[in-house]
């Protein structure tokens, strides 16, 4: 207990320290870093409270993500709805489909284990791909708007905007929820079942209301991420996959039911991938640093509990 | 005595249309039941696993490596074709071991999503490692084993399926059975009745990815080429899931049941839709895990132990 | 030479001390009873020795051969069986099935010989419908594989972890002539119970523990009328 405060402002130093090398060193790469960083947590931050609250890791998280993506290229290709727009609607569409998805599947089984909860939400992530498949082919889709594609320039490089959204979302995001779960009595029951979901029941949280809306927000989340998404990334099945392990790393890292943890680790992630890419010849390995994180997190827990 | 009689008829019968199926099937029928029995094979090697409580997403893992390991020895080496398969498995066989020690003692999702992450880390290493690999762009065999000869390549599947089978039937009639449906039941009580966890999971863990690794460089050695796309394919993962679930898991004659029906109920769907027909396998992935979690086979075996103790009363 | 012993045994969950140096010695075929209020660390001293959690000091001595950093299965191997609380069948299996997994293991039998053992483990426990799924079964069928399981391991010392809970009057004195018979056959028993007629009944010796130290050492009907004891019941009380 005594050693914590010490021992996270270690981390923070040494965090601060490498910031500022990295600034000197690579300062585009600290940009981008923080930018996509910023995407990260956003993308995150449902998977979180999915995980958090309900119990259940959902396999099929980005794949939602990547469904969103082309229900927004489809609202701006037919109905003309702009991207940053079309985030509202997304999230509506979204949080209806969370409701629809748990209330046929996920209600089901709650109760049923973590093997046959991972394996379900494993189905509904290969039925997306696949759908998505079916309906829109491999092609890889893209729209594009004029101000997506802004830059800023000092000094002697130049860095998009735009993707300062990614980041400013993300807070807002994690403002938005921390809030929620403060302030709003459904809120605080979502918080106590899941710190308790056994004691939550016996002072008469109704679970199953408490699991619905945060799935259900969850998934509305994503359609955000999606909107903001949508200018700066091409469309395909498999564009939202990646998001599922990356988001499970970050919460992992940040550890269950810490949402700020989320944010600070999502740009530190996001800041190492980018210093990464910007070696050449080795960008490649940059999609190891998330996995690598990963497991190094996983297996470190796994040791740390079974000594003690 | 009778039953005994029996069934020794009907495993000699099967085995021997299964042995001598090239010589009276079409080349068309002998690719898909190549196809059923590759899967079948990846599909008793997760269940072998699953028996231990552990759900395993290393199969398109294994695979991968199994494949790559076989076309490099070959193409890179000039090893021969055959004892690529057996430098494939030892391979993987040592990295299982050395993940075994790291890895088995994570349980629930962190194990599952640990081996969907080395998925992951296996597949971004080989497509970084261009010279040996071919990186991204894939590699491609220029002297297929047996050069090319379908029946061996089908017998070598046969074996290879065969002997998954029979080590699984094996595992479920010896105290391996009662060790890992004890560590599944209740890990606490395994310990303390004497099981020795760690060494169980990590047998189970060694055998099915060396299994799995096995598939992978027989898939390559048959089709002659290896792309991270196709080698890491979840496909690799998600069917033989399936096929699992549908026949019913925990057993190895659910597996083979699943395989067959999910084999063929696959190959026809890939006639009639070419595009999107893998949407097929997540929907009864669904449905089984909601409706019929026991599976074909292992519903139909508890429907039969009832009726056989409601006659006994 | 005692058969089992511990020296200064700890064991601290953060800054909860479960157990705080324990000393205890155990003779062979002794029936030892040990007693105390809720969480006085009754259980976890006892998986401290079975093996399922590891001590933050001390020693266990078990035959004269130190244990404590050895793993749970050697333990049981060795000759160390408990049973749980609350009873853990394998929910797979039927009764014979769950009560041949210690024999197997822990005592090292072939699969043959382990459904005899088995087999006999069930006559002595008068355990009937022993061929059925665990769904099937009663409480006291339970509590029956509960022993059956520790005791199809060949063991020299059994530990049995409140196993009248949840029996009824007639039950209770059918395991206590089943512990009785137990301890003829040559197992030394540790008794962990609440219900003190049971205790007076069965042990030699008891042990009373309170906030994980032990408070008091001797026969029962004179452990019982110890003030420290009385004291500490009665804080449990109010």
């Amino acid at each position: 207990m005594n050693a914590k405060p010490f021992h996270l402002n270690r981390t923070l130093l040494i965090l601060i320290i490498l910031l500022v090398v990295i600034a000197i060193w690579k300062p585009v790469a600290l940009i981008y870093g923080f930018q996509r960083g910023g995407l990260y947590a956003l993308i995150a931050l449902p998977l979180a409270l999915i995980l958090g609250i309900i119990g259940i890791l959902n396999l099929g998280h980005g794949d939602f993500l990547t469904l969103a993506m082309y229900i927004g290229y489809l609202l701006f290709e037919n109905l003309k709805i702009d991207p940053l727009l079309s985030m509202v609607p997304l999230f509506f569409i979204f949080l209806a489909l969370g409701m629809g998805i748990y209330m046929i599947t996920i209600k089901y089984v709650l109760k049923s284990g973590e093997l046959n909860q991972l394996i379900l939400t494993f189905g509904i992530s290969m039925v997306i791909i696949q759908m998505a498949e079916l309906i829109w082919t491999t092609r890889p889709r893209n729209l594009y708007v004029s101000y997506a594609s802004s830059s800023v320039s000092f000094l002697d490089f130049s860095v998009g905007t735009y993707e300062f959204l990614y980041p400013a979302l993300a807070i807002g995001v994690l403002i938005a929820l921390r809030l929620f779960l403060k302030k709003t009595k459904l809120g605080q029951a979502a918080t106590a079942v899941g710190q308790n979901p056994r004691g939550a029941e016996i002072v008469g949280i109704d679970t199953n209301r408490v699991y619905f809306t945060v799935f259900s927000i969850s998934i509305g989340i994503l359609g955000i991420a999606a909107g903001v998404m949508l200018p700066r990334t091409s469309i395909f099945p498999l564009t939202g996959s990646p998001y599922t392990l990356k988001s499970f790393a970050l919460v992992a890292m940040a550890g269950l039911g810490d949402l700020n943890g989320i944010l600070i680790g999502g740009i530190t992630l996001g800041i190492a991938e980018a210093v990464i890419q910007s070696i050449p010849g080795y960008g490649g390995w940059s999609d190891l640093v998330f996995f690598g994180v990963l497991l190094a997190v996983i297996l470190t827990r796994a040791y740390r509990r079974s000594e003690s | 005595m009778k039953n005994r009689t029996g069934l020794i008829i009907a495993v000699v019968g099967v085995l021997s249309v299964m042995i001598s199926l090239p010589y009276y099937s079409g080349a068309y029928f002998l690719s898909v039941t190549m196809t059923i029995l590759l899967n079948m094979t990846l599909a008793v090697s997760w269940d072998m696993m699953l028996r231990t409580g552990q759900l395993s997403f290393g199969i398109a893992g294994f695979f991968g490596i199994g494949s790559y390991v076989s076309i490099v020895a070959v193409s890179n080496f000039g090893v021969n074709n055959v004892v690529s398969i057996f430098l494939a498995a030892a391979f993987v066989a040592v990295i299982a071991l050395a993940l075994a020690f790291a890895i088995l003692k994570l349980r629930g999702i962190y194990f599952a999503i640990t081996t969907l992450a080395l998925t992951m880390v296996f597949s971004v290493t080989i497509r970084n490692m261009p010279t040996l690999t071919g990186g991204s762009g894939g590699k491609v065999l220029y002297n297929t084993i047996f050069n090319g000869d379908t029946t061996k390549i089908y017998w070598l599947i046969l074996t290879m399926a065969l002997f998954t089978i029979l080590l699984s039937i094996v595992f479920e009639k010896t105290r391996v059975h009662y060790a890992i449906s004890s560590i599944r039941n209740d890990e606490v009580v395994a310990k303390s009745s004497g099981i020795n966890v760690f060494k169980y999971l990590t047998v189970l863990f060694v055998i099915t990815a060396m299994i799995q690794g096995v598939a992978g460089a027989i898939y390559t050695q048959q089709y002659g080429f290896a792309y991270p796309e196709t080698a890491f394919s979840l496909d690799f993962l998600m069917l033989p899931m399936a096929m699992a679930l549908v026949g019913g898991i925990y057993s190895t004659w659910g597996s083979v049941i699943g395989s067959v029906v999910l084999g063929l109920v696959a190959e026809y769907l890939r006639l009639v839709m070419p595009h999107g027909s893998k949407i097929i396998y997540g929907i009864i992935v669904i449905l089984i895990i909601l409706f019929l979690p026991k599976g074909i086979y292992g519903t139909l075996e508890s429907k039969l132990r009832t009726t056989r103790n409601g006659a006994r009363k | 030479m005692p058969i089992l012993e511990t020296k200064h045994l700890t064991k601290r969950f953060g800054g909860l001390v479960a157990v705080d140096d324990v000393n205890l010695k155990i003779e062979e075929r002794e029936i030892l009873g040990i007693i105390g209020p809720n969480g006085a660390g009754k259980t976890t001293l006892v998986s401290l020795i079975s093996g399922l959690i590891y001590p933050t000091q001390g020693e266990i001595a078990f035959n004269g051969k130190n244990v404590e950093k050895l793993p749970e299965f050697e333990r049981s191997r060795m000759g160390l069986a408990r049973t749980f609380q609350l009873v853990r069948p394998l929910q797979q299996f039927t009764g014979l099935e769950n009560i041949m997994v210690g024999a197997l293991f822990a005592a090292g039998e072939s699969l043959k010989k382990a459904r005899e053992s088995a087999n006999e483990v069930c006559d002595l426990l008068e355990f009937e419908r022993r061929n059925l799924h665990i769904d099937k079964l009663t409480v006291l069928d339970l509590k029956k594989i509960e022993i059956g399981r520790a005791l199809a391991s060949r063991p020299k010392i059994l530990f049995l972890d409140e196993v009248m809970a949840g029996l009824n009057s007639d039950e209770t004195w059918q395991m206590i002539s089943l512990i009785k018979k137990l301890r003829n056959s040559g197992i030394t028993i540790v008794i962990i119970e609440h219900i003190m007629g049971v205790i007076k009944e069965l042990t030699d010796r008891v042990v009373v523990l309170d906030s994980g130290k032990v408070i008091a050492e001797g026969v029962y009907t004179e452990v019982s009328k110890d003030p420290k004891v009385i004291s500490a019941y009665l804080g449990e009380e109010e």
